[in-house]
């Protein structure tokens, strides 16, 4: 398994890693989720090999890979954008990394057949009969899967992926996210992939580490970091857009939906909700005042005042600024903070 | 990191190599040159150099040369913008052709180019000289204009044209513009060329024209007065060194992203076809006549000059197929040095990482052979390689090394720019697939500059060839090249010998130009991936 312990990755004087710990799990599918800037991507190239870290230590195993460069660390790399060689064709690239290895056949990788394991990566990407196509010519999905078997086909130890479904159509995503989490679920490698997309790491990841420049500000199971993000920053960075402060008594959060168990022994907390987890209707326990609406194909989003504060709500229709409505909340869904 | 030390010392030798080249081959002579120019008896001394600029005679000469370039500069430009304009932006048959023939005569040999206007009678006035040089540079100005003409983004022409500019506007305020830089780099390049012009002002000039190589020659290898042609040689350094820097100003430090040149979309129909016609007749027919008189002339006297190649004339060192031969093998040699040296510096200040003192003063030394004349590289070979440490003037080495260290600075040119348009992370995924870091640069680096190598390896194979300053200073009986032998037959009495110069000439420029051609049409098929790899 791959063990960062307390890495940090200084440019100048921007520290892009501020002492990050991450383990990543044989068959463990581990998304690192973080804003622009935050450090996703040195973490990668570092791990990779491509960064030199300033201190801290990356294992793999219990052995420390510091002075192995990156072409033999073993670990399979796909970059944003994905880096085809354009001057090769799908096969060329696919092939490339199985040619590099295969002069010197390592024990748990003994010299593999190149062309019948191209054939079945590009199987497993649903890529059969691309072999001859010019990289430059095919569809941002399908760069996408020949990037991905070109990093599978070494068949590497650690399987990393950089923001894997940034550069493919909306209409794409969805279906190359099922595909992705099939392909890496056939291949069962240990996987760490860097995302700023939330339903891309919630839907692919086992374990959830959320980067905010350059510091892990939560990391755990997937359910769990949705369900208690730890943090205001974190919960307002995976969709809590409506937080009320509320009185607490008894331990006990009184919210206008109904009575919530206080984090701790202090006499207000912060209650966090998402959108989906706000509802609007012609009435309801809090009585909202409706300031903006937007159309949201299968819903409405609205911006609602209340007596607690602005809300963000969904309705299931369209109601005109001005008008009086009526809010009803999934209390179980809230997120509970200290204030 | 143990790991990187032996990365480390490759690149240290990447570096080395063609430094210690470049210094012992090109530093040295010419700083030795400078030494004979300014110091006497252990004193710094600018006596010579002020004699020469105080010499009535000498004077004259510096101003010719400067008026000369001139005129030849303007001159080139006028015949050489309208055709550019028209193969830029027309996309007509025969266009590819055209850009061939028009550019052709820039790898011809100087001795070859000035003995076809000898064939026309073209000669012995400053208008063959003007004529010859602009015949030569058409090339560069088609080449690097044009190249710049046709990788403007149309866009921005036709977003003026949508806020309402008209034609004349457009071209005036955003096309001009756009091509300055690439304008001026033409205009101080042939500049540059005509200034250090050698071999068609020897041969067309005669004496009465002489410029500073000309002068710089004349006093070496006939009044064998090297002071003064030292002192010449100081004058003639400085002014190129002004020349640059004004094209450096001019030019702008302007690095514009490597692209993929588009060629000409508007196809020419029968209205505008006259005007392309128009536009391109003056450069045909400069760089044609010429040319076709020059083939014409070597038919004279029954093919005398091809029956009898294997001749030698009369106290002469060898037939005209021997120097052939020598220049062959020498050509083959100097392109094999030019290349590696080339690729490896390329390579190694292309590299990833920092780019440091030594990396960038790298870069500008190797192409500093660029801006220096050959004649003042032969003069300081002459000087320096005469005695030990390095006893090279009977070496036969000396000539394909000279070669080399004048193609050198068009392999690194040529490879420079595609190598650094490279995605860093296309060799980090080189990496990360296992690839060593040799395998990375045959894999990716290799890959990528395979055809701009090649190209880079016929145009030094081309200059090797038609090489003629440099070579006149160094070059011996028994090492006598294909531009020296042509200049000899010329210059000896009877028609035989004339015969056999024009037969050497056509054959010569045969191999330049299908050399050249070769490069030529592996650059226009070089595949959109060499490019786009940025």
């Amino acid at each position: 398994m791959l063990r960062v312990t307390a890495l940090s990755v200084r440019y100048g004087e921007t520290l892009a890693l501020d002492r990050v710990d991450l383990t990543v799990g044989r068959g463990e599918i581990v998304a690192v989720l973080g804003a622009s800037g935050s450090g996703k991507t040195t973490l990668l190239r570092a791990i990779a090999g491509l960064e030199h870290p300033t201190t801290g230590a990356i294992t793999w195993d219990g052995e420390s890979v510091a002075h192995t460069p990156p072409h033999r660390r073993g670990f399979g790399l796909m970059f944003q954008d994905h880096a085809l060689f354009s001057h090769l064709d799908v096969r060329g690239n696919v092939e490339f990394g199985l040619r590099m290895r295969g002069r010197r056949p390592r024990p748990d990788n003994p010299r593999p057949d190149i062309s019948a394991r191209t054939r079945d990566v590009l199987d497993l990407v649903r890529l059969a009969g691309f072999e001859r196509r010019r990289v430059d010519q095919l569809s941002g999905g399908e760069q996408q899967r020949v990037a991905l078997a070109r990093t599978l086909a070494p068949s590497p130890r650690l399987l990393m992926l950089d923001e894997p479904l940034a550069s493919v159509d909306r209409e794409q995503r969805e279906h190359l996210a099922s595909e992705l989490h099939r392909i890496i679920r056939v291949a069962a490698m240990p996987t760490l992939l860097v995302t700023h997309d939330l339903d891309e790491a919630f839907t692919l990841a086992d374990v959830v580490v959320v980067l905010d420049r350059g510091r892990v500000e939560r990391c755990g199971p997937a359910r769990t970091v949705w369900s208690e993000p730890g943090s205001i920053t974190v919960a307002r960075f995976l969709g809590v857009a409506t937080e009320l402060i509320l009185p607490v008594a008894d331990r006990t959060v009184r919210t206008p939906w109904g009575p919530l168990p206080a984090p701790a022994a202090a006499d207000r907390a912060w209650v966090g909700f998402r959108p989906g987890d706000l509802r609007v209707d012609r009435r309801g326990a809090v009585t909202a005042t409706v300031r903006e609406v937007w159309f949201r194909r299968d819903h409405f989003l609205l911006n609602v005042d209340t007596e607690f504060g602005p809300m963000t709500a969904t309705g299931p229709r369209s109601f005109d600024p001005g008008a009086t409505v009526g809010i009803h909340a999934d209390v179980e869904a809230a997120v509970v903070l200290d204030a | 990191m143990t790991a990187r030390v032996p990365i480390w010392w490759g690149r240290a030798l990447l570096l080395g190599v063609p430094l210690a080249f470049v210094t012992v081959f090109f530093i040295w002579p010419v700083g030795a040159i400078l030494g004979r120019g300014f110091v006497v008896r252990g004193g710094v001394d600018l006596s010579p150099v002020g004699e020469v600029l105080t010499n009535a005679a000498l004077r004259r000469v510096v101003g010719f040369t400067i008026w000369q370039a001139a005129l030849s500069t303007v001159a080139t430009l006028a015949v050489a913008l309208p055709a550019t304009a028209v193969l830029s932006r027309y996309r007509f048959r025969g266009r590819a052709l055209l850009v061939a023939v028009l550019t052709m005569p820039f790898v011809l040999p100087t001795v070859v180019v000035a003995t076809a206007f000898r064939a026309l009678g073209v000669h012995g006035s400053i208008g063959a000289i003007v004529i010859a040089h602009t015949f030569f540079n058409v090339a560069v100005v088609v080449r690097i204009v044009g190249a710049a003409w046709r990788g403007l983004d149309s866009r921005e022409e036709d977003a003026a044209r949508v806020l309402g500019a008209g034609p004349v506007r457009t071209f005036v305020s955003v096309t001009l513009p756009a091509l300055r830089p690439a304008l001026a780099a033409a205009a101080s390049i042939v500049f540059l060329f005509c200034f250090t012009s050698f071999g068609v002002i020897l041969v067309l000039g005669g004496p009465r024209f002489a410029t500073l190589e000309t002068e710089i020659y004349r006093q070496t290898a006939q009044l064998l007065d090297l002071r003064t042609a030292a002192a010449l040689s100081v004058v003639q350094l400085g002014a190129v060194v002004i020349a640059l820097g004004v094209a450096g100003v001019m030019t702008g430090r302007n690095r514009g992203s490597h692209r993929l040149p588009t060629p000409g979309k508007i196809p020419a129909r029968i209205g505008s076809r006259a005007r392309v016609a128009a536009a391109l007749a003056p450069a045909i027919l400069l760089v044609a006549t010429p040319l076709l008189s020059l083939v014409r002339s070597s038919l004279a006297h029954g093919g005398y000059g091809y029956s009898h190649l294997g001749t030698t004339p009369f106290g002469a060192a060898g037939s005209p197929a021997d120097a052939l031969a020598t220049s062959l093998r020498i050509a083959a040699v100097a392109t094999i040095l030019a290349v590696g040296l080339g690729l490896a510096l390329a390579t190694a200040v292309t590299r990833p990482g920092r780019r440091n003192r030594v990396v960038r003063l790298a870069q500008s030394v190797v192409v500093l052979p660029l801006g220096v004349s050959a004649v003042t590289v032969g003069f300081g070979f002459l000087i320096v390689f005469d005695a030990p440490p390095l006893n090279l003037r009977t070496s036969w080495w000396i000539i394909p090394i000279a070669h080399a260290l004048v193609a050198l600075p068009f392999v690194v040119r040529g490879t420079v720019p595609i190598l650094r348009a490279i995605d860093p992370r296309q060799r980090e995924a080189a990496a990360i697939l296992g690839a060593r870091p040799w395998q990375v640069w045959r894999e990716i680096d290799l890959r990528l500059i395979g055809r701009a190598t090649a190209v880079a390896a016929g145009f030094a194979f081309a200059i090797s060839l038609g090489e003629f300053g440099a070579t006149l200073f160094i070059v011996r009986p028994e090492t006598t090249t294909a531009p020296v032998a042509i200049f000899r037959f010329l210059s000896r009495p009877g028609a035989t010998n004339v015969d056999q110069a024009m037969a050497l000439s056509v054959i010569l420029m045969g191999i330049t130009g299908v050399v050249a051609l070769i490069g030529e049409r592996s650059a226009n098929t070089r595949s959109a991936s060499t490019a786009r790899a940025g």
